[in-house]
C-alpha cells in the first residue's frame, strides 16, 4: 500500500497570505489512511527544506510525495532529485501548483481554499494511479556527418577529426572542393584558390578520421541528436577508387562527348571523366546517364584502354547506413540561370547568336579566367578575338524588383565583380571596364580600399533599376541601354545572385529542418545561433545558411564544429525520456493512423507481427500519437487517460 | 451575476503551462473557478478529455497550446487545432453552444494574453449560463434524424461540413 507523504510549503508566507493553511491540512488529513504524514515547511526548496524532506521520506520509507507548494515547472526537478536520493521514485511525486494557480491569482480566500482543496484532491486520486518510471540512458555518439565538401564541410570535417572523431564527409559530386575551387583567385588579396584550397582537400582524402563518400546522398534520418542513425546512398562510380589515378587514357577513347557542367558547358568533356585537372580524388567516374555500356550499348573502350583494370561495371548504387550524433548540412549554393535574368532583355537580339558567346554569367567568367578552365585562362571570344572592352552589370537577378523570392543581397557578388577589375587588367591592360549597377555592397574591413584601388580607371554608371537594362547586338559587340546612358562592348559579365539548391526542399524534409528565407535553411537563431537548426544536434555550414564569402563560410562553419565538438563527449551518457508513448500490441488494429501521427519519426509498423511499433529512444512523450489512436492501445506514460480523467473528475 | 462557472483549462507543459505561471507571478487575477490540467502538449489532449470534462460538469472547456510554428513537439497544436475544428462540430450536434469550447494559442512569455482570455472566456461562459447536459436532450433533431437513418458519420463527413473559413483555416495555419 501507498505510503504517502503529504507536504506543505508556506513558500515564505507567499500562500499562506491567501490559503489557510490550518483549514487545507486539515482536509488533506481527512483524504485518506494512505496518506502517512502531513508536515509544513517554511520554504521546502531551501536547502534546509530539501534536507527536511529527505529525511522525512527516508525515516517514514514514503514510497510517494505530495507537495503542495509552487510550480512544477520551478522546482519539481528539485524535488525529484530530492526524492531519487532518498530512494523514492521520482514519478510518484504530485505538485499541486496552488502558489502560481491559486493563492496568486484569487481574490477572495475562502474561494482560494475551495480551489486549493479541489486541486490537492485531484492530485492525490491522481498521484495514486501514478506508475514508477525508470531513468533511460544510452551512451551518444560523438561522430558526425557532413552533408557537402565545399569549403564550408570540409573546414567543419577538418576541424572535428582533429578531435578524433569520425567524421562521414557526404558529396553529391564525384569530387570535392565545391564552389570555391571553381575561382581562380579570390578577393582581397587575390590568392589562388585551388592552392588555398589543395592542402586541405589533400587532408580530407588522407586524415584516417574522414570517411569520403563521393557522388553520395543522404537518403534518410532517424533519431535524434546523439543518436542519428543515418543512410547514405553512394552512386556507383563504375571505376575503381584505389586502383584509378586519373591518368586520362579512358577519356582519350571513349566516344561520347557531353557539355562539362564543371566549366558552366563552356567546354566538353567525355562520359568517363574528371571532371578538370587536380580535381580531388584524382579518380575518374562513368557518366551513368550518357555511358552507352551503361545504356546497354556495345562498347567497351575504356576497359579496354585501362592499364590498371580500375574499371568496375559490376559496381552498384548501394545504402550504406552509419551511426553519428551530429549531423553539419553544408550543402552550399547554386548558380543562378543567366536567361532568367535575361529574357525580358534581349529585344535587340534578332535571334539566339552572340548571346552566349558575348554575355557571360559570373559563374562562367570564373571558370574562363582559371587555368583549369575551357581556355586555360585567356579571356577570349568563341572567334579567338581578345576582347578590349568590358560591361559588368551588378545584381543581375538578385537584389529584383520584380521576383520576390530574389529581392535578397548576395552580398559576394560585388567585390567579385571589382576582382574582375583587376584579372582582366593583368590579362589585357588596355581594357575598358564599366560597373553598371544600383548599389554597391563593400561591408568588410578589406572592401572599400580594394573599391578605391580600382575604381579611378572604370566606368561606373548608375542605374535605378538593373531590371530595365536592354541589351542589343551592334555589329559583334553588345550594345547596353542602362538608364540614360548607352554603351558598347565586347564582352557582358552579369553578376548573377548565389541561390539555394533546388534539392533543399528534399533535403529538409528529410532532416526535418526548415527552409527558412528565400529557401536557405532557417537557423535556430539569427543573431545568437546561426549554426544551430531547431532540431538538436544538426548544425549548418557555409551557403547552406545564407550566401557567404569564402572568410565567413569558414567561419560558420568552425562554429557549427565547435557546437558538435562541446555538445557530444566521448563515453557521456545522455539521458532519455522517461516519459514515453507505449503500444498495447494486442489491442492495435493496425491502421497506422499513429505512423504519420508522430513527428519523430519513433513509430514504424511491424509487417510481420501486423501491428505498429514505438522506437523508445525516439519517443520523446509528447503524446499525440496516444490522442489519434482510434482504439486506443496506446499509453502515454506518467499521463495516461486514467490519471487525466480522474484530474478531470476531482477538479470539478 | 450570481452563476460561477467551472471551466477546465488543458495546458500544454512548454508555453501556455508557463504563461499561466506567469499571470500568478504578475499576481493578476482570474475567477476561482478556473482550472488547469497539465499535458506535456496540446496534441495529447484526447476529444474524449472535452467530452468527459463537460460530463463532469465544466460549463466551458479549453485548450491552450504553443503557437502555430512554436510547438516544443514541432507539429501537436496542429493535431490539436484539426482534432478541435471536428470536435467544436460534434459539440455543436450535441447541443453544446460554440463558445464553451475554445482553442487558443498562448506563448509562455503571455502572461497578460493568457488572464485576457480566460477572463474572456469566463465572462461567455457566464453569460450562456449552466451547461445543461441530460443525455436526451443532448442530441438535436439533425442527430436523431442520422442515427435513425443509420449513416455513419466518418472523420471525412465530419470534414465535409466545416464551411469554408474553416477549412482555409486550417489550411493557412498548415
Amino acid at each position: 500500500m501507498a505510503q504517502i507523504g503529504a507536504f506543505l510549503c508556506n513558500c515564505g508566507e507567499n500562500i499562506t497570505k491567501t490559503v489557510d493553511y490550518e483549514k487545507l491540512k486539515e482536509y488533506v488529513s481527512s483524504l485518506s489512511d494512505s496518506i502517512k504524514l502531513i508536515d509544513t515547511h517554511k520554504l521546502l526548496c531551501s536547502a534546509d527544506g530539501q534536507k527536511f524532506l529527505g529525511d522525512k521520506i527516508k525515516e517514514n520509507k514514503l514510497s510517494h510525495l505530495l507537495i503542495v507548494g509552487c510550480s512544477p515547472k520551478q522546482h519539481e526537478v528539485t524535488f525529484q532529485k530530492v526524492a531519487r536520493e532518498s530512494d523514492l521514485n521520482p514519478y510518484l511525486i504530485a505538485m499541486v501548483n496552488i502558489r502560481e494557480q491559486c493563492a496568486y491569482v484569487t481574490e477572495d480566500p475562502a474561494e482560494a481554499l475551495e480551489k486549493a482543496k479541489k486541486m490537492v484532491k485531484a492530485s492525490f486520486e491522481r498521484l495514486l494511479l501514478q506508475e514508477p518510471l525508470r531513468k533511460n540512458e544510452i551512451v551518444t555518439n560523438p561522430d558526425a556527418v557532413v552533408i557537402g565538401a565545399g569549403v564550408a564541410g570540409i573546414e567543419a570535417a577538418l576541424l572535428l577529426a582533429h578531435k578524433n572523431r569520425k567524421v562521414f564527409l557526404v558529396e553529391k559530386n564525384p569530387n570535392i572542393g565545391g564552389m570555391v575551387t571553381r575561382q581562380e583567385e579570390l578577393y582581397p588579396n587575390l590568392e589562388c584558390a585551388t592552392c588555398m584550397m589543395e592542402p586541405k582537400m589533400d587532408e580530407i582524402i588522407h586524415n584516417d578520421n574522414i570517411q569520403l563518400f563521393t557522388l553520395s546522398q543522404v537518403k534518410e534520418v532517424k533519431g535524434f541528436a546523439g543518436n542519428f542513425e543515418v543512410t547514405i546512398q553512394k552512386n556507383a562510380r563504375y571505376v575503381s577508387e584505389t586502383a584509378c589515378f586519373g591518368c586520362a587514357l579512358c577519356f582519350e577513347v571513349c566516344p561520347v562527348t557531353v557539355p562539362n557542367e564543371y566549366n558552366e558547358n563552356l567546354n566538353t568533356r567525355k562520359a568517363v571523366y574528371v571532371p578538370y585537372q587536380g580535381a580531388l580524388p584524382f579518380v575518374a567516374a562513368v557518366d551513368k546517364e550518357h555511358c552507352l555500356k551503361l545504356k546497354g550499348q556495345e562498347c567497351n573502350k575504356c576497359v579496354e584502354a585501362c592499364t590498371l583494370g580500375a574499371m568496375e561495371f559490376t559496381q552498384k548504387d548501394e545504402e550504406i547506413k552509419i551511426n553519428a550524433g551530429a549531423i553539419i548540412v553544408a550543402t552550399g549554393h547554386t548558380s543562378f540561370d543567366k536567361m532568367k535574368f535575361l529574357e525580358s532583355k534581349l529585344s535587340g537580339f534578332k535571334d539566339e547568336s552572340g548571346i552566349n558567346e558575348r554575355i557571360y554569367s559570373n559563374f562562367e567568367f570564373e571558370r574562363l579566367i582559371a587555368q583549369t578552365g575551357p581556355t586555360s585562362g585567356e579571356i577570349k571570344l568563341d572567334d579567338g578575338s581578345v576582347p578590349q572592352s568590358f560591361a559588368i552589370i551588378h545584381c543581375a537577378g538578385g537584389r529584383s524588383s520584380k521576383e520576390k523570392e530574389n529581392e535578397l543581397c548576395s552580398s559576394v557578388c560585388c567585390m567579385a565583380a571589382f576582382k574582375y577589375n583587376k584579372m582582366i587588367r593583368s590579362k589585357i591592360e588596355t581594357a575598358k571596364i564599366h560597373h553598371i549597377y544600383k548599389e554597391f555592397t563593400l561591408n568588410t574591413k578589406y572592401d572599400m580600399k580594394f573599391f578605391n584601388s580600382i575604381s579611378k580607371e572604370t566606368g561606373l554608371i548608375r542605374v535605378d533599376d538593373t531590371e530595365k537594362i536592354e541589351f542589343s547586338k551592334k555589329g559583334k559587340q553588345v550594345k547596353i541601354k542602362a538608364g540614360s546612358e548607352t554603351i558598347q562592348a565586347d564582352m557582358v559579365i552579369l553578376m548573377l545572385p548565389l541561390v539555394p539548391p533546388s534539392t533543399n526542399k528534399e533535403l529538409a524534409e528529410i532532416l526535418e529542418i526548415s527552409e527558412g528565407e528565400y529557401k536557405f535553411f532557417k537557423e535556430e537563431h539569427v543573431r545568437i545561433n546561426p549554426s544551430g537548426t531547431e532540431i538538436k544536434g544538426i548544425y549548418l555550414a557555409g551557403t547552406a545558411q545564407s550566401p557567404k564569402d569564402v572568410a565567413e563560410s569558414t567561419s560558420h562553419a568552425a562554429s557549427a564544429a565547435a557546437k558538435v565538438l562541446s555538445v557530444l563527449q566521448p563515453g557521456e551518457k545522455m539521458e532519455l525520456e522517461s516519459i514515453t508513448a507505449v503500444i498495447n500490441e494486442d489491442l492495435c488494429g493496425a491502421c497506422k493512423v499513429c505512423n504519420s501521427l508522430c513527428p519523430y519519426k519513433a513509430i514504424s509498423f511491424d509487417k510481420e507481427k501486423q501491428v505498429s511499433v514505438i522506437e523508445e529512444v525516439l519517443c520523446v512523450g509528447c503524446g499525440t500519437c496516444v490522442a489519434g489512436c482510434p482504439s486506443g492501445c496506446i499509453t502515454a506514460k506518467h499521463f495516461k487517460d486514467d490519471q487525466i480523467l480522474t484530474e478531470i473528475r476531482e477538479v470539478l | 451575476m450570481d452563476f460561477k462557472p467551472k471551466i477546465v483549462i488543458f495546458v500544454c507543459n512548454w508555453c501556455s503551462y508557463a504563461a499561466a505561471d506567469g499571470a500568478g507571478m504578475k499576481r493578476a487575477k482570474y475567477p476561482a473557478g478556473i482550472k488547469l490540467i497539465r499535458v506535456m502538449c496540446s496534441g495529447r489532449v484526447d476529444p474524449q478529455f472535452i467530452l468527459q470534462a463537460f460530463h463532469q460538469g465544466a460549463d466551458g472547456v479549453m485548450i491552450m497550446g504553443c503557437h502555430p510554428g512554436d510547438c516544443h513537439y514541432k507539429e501537436g497544436n496542429y493535431k490539436a487545432l484539426r482534432r478541435a475544428k471536428l470536435l467544436q462540430k460534434i459539440l455543436d450536434q450535441l447541443g453544446v453552444e460554440g463558445d464553451r469550447f475554445k482553442l487558443e494559442w498562448v506563448s509562455a512569455s503571455e502572461a497578460d494574453r493568457f488572464i485576457k482570455v480566460v477572463n474572456e472566456m469566463y465572462e461567455n461562459v457566464q453569460k450562456l449560463g449552466p451547461l445543461d447536459y441530460k443525455a436526451d436532450t443532448l442530441f438535436s433533431s439533425e442527430v436523431a434524424e442520422t442515427v435513425e437513418q443509420g449513416s455513419e458519420t466518418t472523420p471525412e463527413s465530419v470534414t465535409e461540413t466545416l464551411d469554408n473559413n474553416e477549412t482555409e483555416e486550417i489550411e493557412q495555419i498548415l
